[in-house]
Parts: C-alpha cells; sequence; structure tokens
C-alpha cells in the first residue's frame, strides 16, 4: 500500500510541508509519495490533503478559478483526511472574521463548525513562537509556531479542541480534519504530520 | 548569484532578480534568471562531486560563508524565495519566468501602465499561478489584448541599464 498525499499548491508553504511530510513518511516507515497539486484531476486521485499556510483569500480565490475548491470539499465530506494549517483551517472553517476589517466574504470550504477570527494575534510583527500542548493525540510539547495567526472563539458540538493557548482556540479536530492556527512545517518536529500520516493510513485501511 | 548570496547573508528573506523595470521586455529578466540558474547547476554538481575545496573557493570568490554556498549547493536552489521583476507586461512573460524556477513574479509598470490593468493584472496573476497548464495560461493570455501589451523597448538602446546603476559609484 502507498499513500499519495497532496499539499494544495496555489500559494503558501508548500515545499515546507512536502518535506515535512516525507520526512513522517520515512520515519514511520509508510510507503507513499507527496506532491503539491493544484487541479481537480489530481486532488481527486488523493488519500490525503495538506492545505498550508499563506493567505487565505489568495488560496480560496485562486482554487475556485479551476473548480478544486468542489473537488476538495467532495472529497473531504466523502472522508479523505485534510489537515489545514493557518490559512488552510481558516479555508475549512464555517464562518470568519478579520479582528480588524470585521467581514471577509472569502470563499470557504464550510466543513469545520467554528467560529474563526482572522489576524487574532495581531500583525505580521506581533508574529511569536509558543510551548503548545497536545495531550489527548500524545503531543504533549510542541513548538507553535503563530505567523499572523487566526485563533478560535467557539466550536460546535462535533468538533474536538486539540490545544489552547492564551485562552484561545488554536488546534480542533473534527473526525477526519485537522486544523492548526500555527505552522508545524516551520520546526523540525515532525510528530503532527506523523499524526496525521497515520490518520490517512487508517483511512485507506478501513 | 553571488549578490544574492551576499544579500541572503546580510539578512535578506526574500530575493528579486531584477530585469530591466519599466520597459515591457523582459529578455533581461530572463537573461539573469538563466544565469542564476547556470551558476546554481554548477555548484550542486561540484557539491555532488564531493569536492568540498572548490566550494571553499567558491565561497572566497563570492566572498560569503562556505555555510550558505554548501547550503545552497545542496538545495540546487536559493535558500530563500526568489521573484522575478522588470519586464513583465503579459501573462505569458510571466508563466515562461515562472517555468524557469522563479517563486514568483513581480509586475509594476507592466500593469499600471496598460489601460487594461485589472483585467490585465487578473490573467497575469491566473498565468502565474498556473503557470505549468498550458490551456489555463492561453486562457489568461487570451484574457488581455496583445495590442495594448507595452511595447517592448530595446535594451540594447538604454542610455543606461538598471544592472549597471549604482555598480561605479
Amino acid at each position: 500500500m502507498s499513500l499519495n498525499i497532496g499539499v494544495l499548491a496555489i500559494q503558501g508553504d508548500v515545499n515546507e510541508n512536502i518535506t515535512s511530510t516525507e520526512t513522517a513518511l520515512k520515519e514511520l516507515g509508510i510507503n507513499g509519495t507527496v506532491k503539491g497539486v493544484k487541479t481537480s484531476e489530481a486532488i481527486s486521485h488523493l488519500d490525503g490533503l495538506i492545505i498550508p499556510g499563506g493567505e487565505s483569500t489568495t488560496i480560496g480565490q485562486l482554487s475556485l478559478v479551476n473548480r478544486s475548491l468542489k473537488t476538495i470539499k467532495e472529497k473531504i465530506e466523502n472522508g479523505m483526511p485534510v489537515f489545514g494549517i493557518c490559512a488552510g483551517m481558516i479555508m475549512l472553517s464555517k464562518t470568519v472574521n478579520d479582528r480588524v476589517v470585521g467581514k471577509t466574504n472569502q470563499p470557504l470550504l464550510d466543513l469545520l463548525d467554528i467560529k474563526l477570527e482572522r489576524n487574532s494575534f495581531g500583525r505580521q510583527k506581533e508574529s511569536f513562537e509558543a510551548d503548545i500542548c497536545m495531550n489527548s493525540i500524545n503531543i504533549p510539547k510542541f513548538n507553535g509556531v503563530f505567523i499572523r495567526a487566526p485563533s478560535i472563539s467557539d466550536t460546535g458540538s462535533d468538533v474536538e479542541v486539540l490545544a489552547k493557548f492564551d485562552n484561545k482556540i488554536i488546534a480542533v479536530k473534527k473526525q477526519n480534519i485537522i486544523g492548526t492556527a500555527f505552522h508545524p512545517e516551520l520546526t523540525e518536529d515532525v510528530s503532527l504530520h506523523k499524526y496525521f500520516v497515520n490518520l490517512i493510513k487508517k483511512s485507506k485501511t478501513s | 548569484m553571488s549578490e544574492s548570496l551576499r544579500r541572503i547573508e546580510e539578512g535578506a528573506a526574500m530575493i528579486r532578480t531584477k530585469g530591466e523595470p519599466g520597459t515591457g521586455n523582459v529578455a533581461e529578466a530572463v537573461t539573469h534568471i538563466k544565469k542564476v540558474n547556470d551558476e546554481l547547476r554548477l555548484i550542486k554538481a561540484i557539491y555532488d562531486s564531493g569536492d568540498n575545496q572548490d566550494l571553499v573557493r567558491i565561497a572566497r570568490e563570492f566572498k560569503v560563508s562556505y555555510d550558505i554556498v554548501e547550503e545552497t549547493a545542496k538545495l540546487g536552489r536559493l535558500p530563500v524565495v526568489n521573484f522575478a521583476a522588470g519586464g513583465i507586461a503579459t501573462p505569458a512573460d510571466a508563466a515562461y519566468l515562472m517555468s524557469l524556477g522563479c517563486d514568483g513574479i513581480f509586475v509594476g509598470s507592466g500593469i499600471f501602465n496598460a489601460s487594461d490593468a485589472k483585467e490585465r493584472a487578473r490573467a497575469i496573476v491566473l498565468a502565474t499561478t498556473f503557470w505549468n497548464e498550458s490551456e489555463k495560461v492561453k486562457e489568461a493570455q487570451k484574457m488581455i489584448d496583445e495590442r495594448q501589451s507595452m511595447l517592448g523597448l530595446d535594451v540594447k538602446t538604454l542610455e543606461l541599464r538598471m544592472q549597471e546603476r549604482g555598480s561605479s559609484a
């Protein structure tokens, strides 16, 4: 069995996520390929998808252009594991507001029942790193890199909270969907990518 | 490339290879990125051959640390993102530069001096994002009127070229 994992390659941390996922596969001893994907055709063949950090309006609008947004939504609804990082988590959410500008009117996948605030920790220069604890998925310590990060103020009953920082929710899970406000691909620690690869493996074998 | 590595060592988080700005002529930008690519291929080949002494020689020649030469050689690309600029006026220009390995495109007068700025900006974004899908590039190219593109100035007839500015001072 070989896993076919994709990183949405419209804009953002594409190469970094490919490298982290390849390292995770290697450390776990699981066969698989990781590729940047842009087209509906490529996305339709995936076993798992990472929507990387970047700028969510850009990613959303440009994936509307070639209808890949629709394919992504259908695949996730049919159980494909997806990992949304920062902008990727924004893409997955139902309601988005910006801390400064308010309503964003951006294209969303509308899959995670969360209330999300963009630029929640301030502007680019207020970016920071902090230790994060995700005990429920056996990652007690993780170096969270927050770059103009969003946060979640409220979650629906079917959404599990994985981590909080500063009383704000910064990592969530709902069945096949994971979202984090921080960037695990920017650290050497691949434990979250490993967790995601295992999720893909489980969904493919079940 | 030596110039880029010196800037990166000073702390630059991105590099912009500059062609000849304001001309609507992408030839200089293409020449520059091809030159950087040639040098990258050269040091990658040296790295793969295991000849550290030659990398040390290059580090000295470039006036940068050995570490940054080694990292670049190992990656086979610049260690930070590289945007192409200078003379880009059409979606096809943008897609061509992306195909040469640029991480992004920067367009100034090519859009702002065009009468169809809005549509042209949209088309260049599309061609840059989907540069490796020829159908999409063609579609983007059709969104603009080629006759309204900036007329490419001949770089040879310019009084002072961008790449020469500041170097004699």
